[in-house]
């Protein structure tokens, strides 16, 4: 009996995490907005605040990209942008852990993207991250 | 601007740095991706070549009406790919009488590989109504490859989802090449060489398929990624400025890539080689 127990909790936890994530993406979705073309490519995953995903990109020249997250006010999401030697070049804790964020770029360069969420230390969360291209 | 150069020597540039990606996982107990290597889209490269000016070339695109030919996951999967590139060109030069032809194949290898009721083929079908305006049928086909790309991750389809990836990548490049019948002062040039900063995410795309029926794709992805990364280029980083009140940040680095003549006649061989491995059955 404890072991259906705790299949149930198991598949409805799953349940609970993909339902999550799909709430997650239409966040992120809504806040990439209408005037820019999403990347097929998109980093998403179920953290703790001691997990992070990341992701390397090549912005090309005289583009705005923005990135969007499912961050909210009451559920914020911290995003780190460093260039090819690490130098730090944007951190959204400097600006209210924004959910939005454009970066115009003068010169072709590659970045590196670090999301995190900002929960209770055991809380998990659902974190998706897109990038899109202005048109 | 940019003050990047592709015909003249550049000076020795300094040492740069990999990204470091270890050590990202602090918990190590839940599903990270570890690091996502992003690759441009054909989307946005078909859009700067638009915003270029440079002329529509029909052999930009390749043949959408062969999709029948395909017998393996892998050929249809890199096919997928390319016809994704090509609609992004056609989007992006208005060719809206063609642009069926390739929704229709489109359709046709998402349910040979039995995907296509798992994606929004809704979205395709948005596409072909609003052809008229193709500002927005561009967003609704990078949302149709995001779905796809979705639907293959959360199903253990990597290989196919890579093999998408990639094929796009390659028909791109060709996009990216195919103007140039003489090398010397090519607009796209420029951008051909940046494709230097994708060279390594590409490659490592590649060698992540272990596939022994892509051995022949892969050798000339990588020899074309090894051409890419032995490119001279300089970074000079240089503090962003931030507009807080816009929300925008302005990134002000300076980069260049140098290629001569050769490299670029080089560079244009083995997108010409790779892509035919890929379009011919």
């Amino acid at each position: 009996m404890k072991k259906y127990a705790l299949l149930l909790m198991l598949v409805m936890g799953c349940a609970l995490g993909h339902s999550q994530c799909e709430q997650s993406m239409l966040a992120a979705d809504k806040a990439l907005g209408e005037n820019f073309i999403a990347h097929p490519q998109y980093v998403q995953g179920t953290l703790t605040s001691a997990d992070s995903l990341q992701f390397e990109s090549v912005w090309l020249a005289n583009n705005t990209y923005r990135i969007a997250t499912s961050g909210s006010e009451k559920q914020r999401v911290a995003v780190s942008i460093f260039d090819q030697n690490n130098n730090p070049i944007f951190d959204n804790s400097d600006f209210s852990y924004a959910a939005v964020w454009d970066f115009f770029v003068e010169q072709s360069m590659k970045i590196r993207c670090v999301v995190r969420p900002l929960a209770e230390s055991n809380e998990v969360i659902c974190v998706t991250a897109l990038t899109g291209f202005k048109k | 601007m940019f003050s990047q150069s592709c015909s003249e020597p550049q000076p020795a540039q300094p040492a740069v740095s990999e990204f470091d990606t270890t050590g990202v996982s602090t918990s190590g107990a839940i599903l990270l991706q570890g690091k996502m290597v992003v690759i441009p889209p054909p989307a946005l490269l078909s859009h700067v070549i638009a915003k270029e000016s440079i002329p529509f070339e029909t052999r930009g695109v390749t043949d959408a009406g062969n999709t029948e030919q395909w017998t393996s996951e892998m050929k249809k999967a890199l096919y997928l790919g390319v016809l994704g590139a090509d609609l992004s060109y056609l989007i992006n030069y208005r060719q809206s009488a063609t642009i069926p032809q390739y929704l229709a194949s489109i359709r046709r290898l998402t349910a040979d590989l039995d995907i296509s009721r798992d994606v929004d083929s809704e979205l395709l079908s948005q596409i072909e109504a609003g052809l008229d305006n193709p500002s927005s049928i561009l967003g609704l086909n990078s949302v149709f490859f995001r779905n796809l790309e979705s639907y293959l991750k959360s199903n253990n389809r990597h290989d196919l989802s890579t093999y998408i990836l990639l094929g796009g990548w390659t028909e791109a490049m060709h996009q990216l090449a195919s103007p140039a019948d003489s090398i010397t002062g090519q607009p796209l040039n420029r951008l051909l060489a940046e494709q230097t900063f994708s060279a390594s995410g590409v490659r490592a795309l590649a060698e992540s398929i272990q596939d022994d029926s892509f051995t022949a794709v892969k050798s000339a992805i990588i020899e074309l990624c090894d051409a890419l990364e032995t490119l001279e280029k300089t970074y000079l980083f240089n503090e962003p400025v931030h507009d807080r009140r816009q929300g925008i940040t302005y990134l002000r680095s300076k980069t260049e890539v140098s290629c001569s003549d050769d490299e670029l006649l080089e560079l244009h061989e083995l997108i010409r080689e790779t892509r035919n491995l890929i379009v011919t059955p």
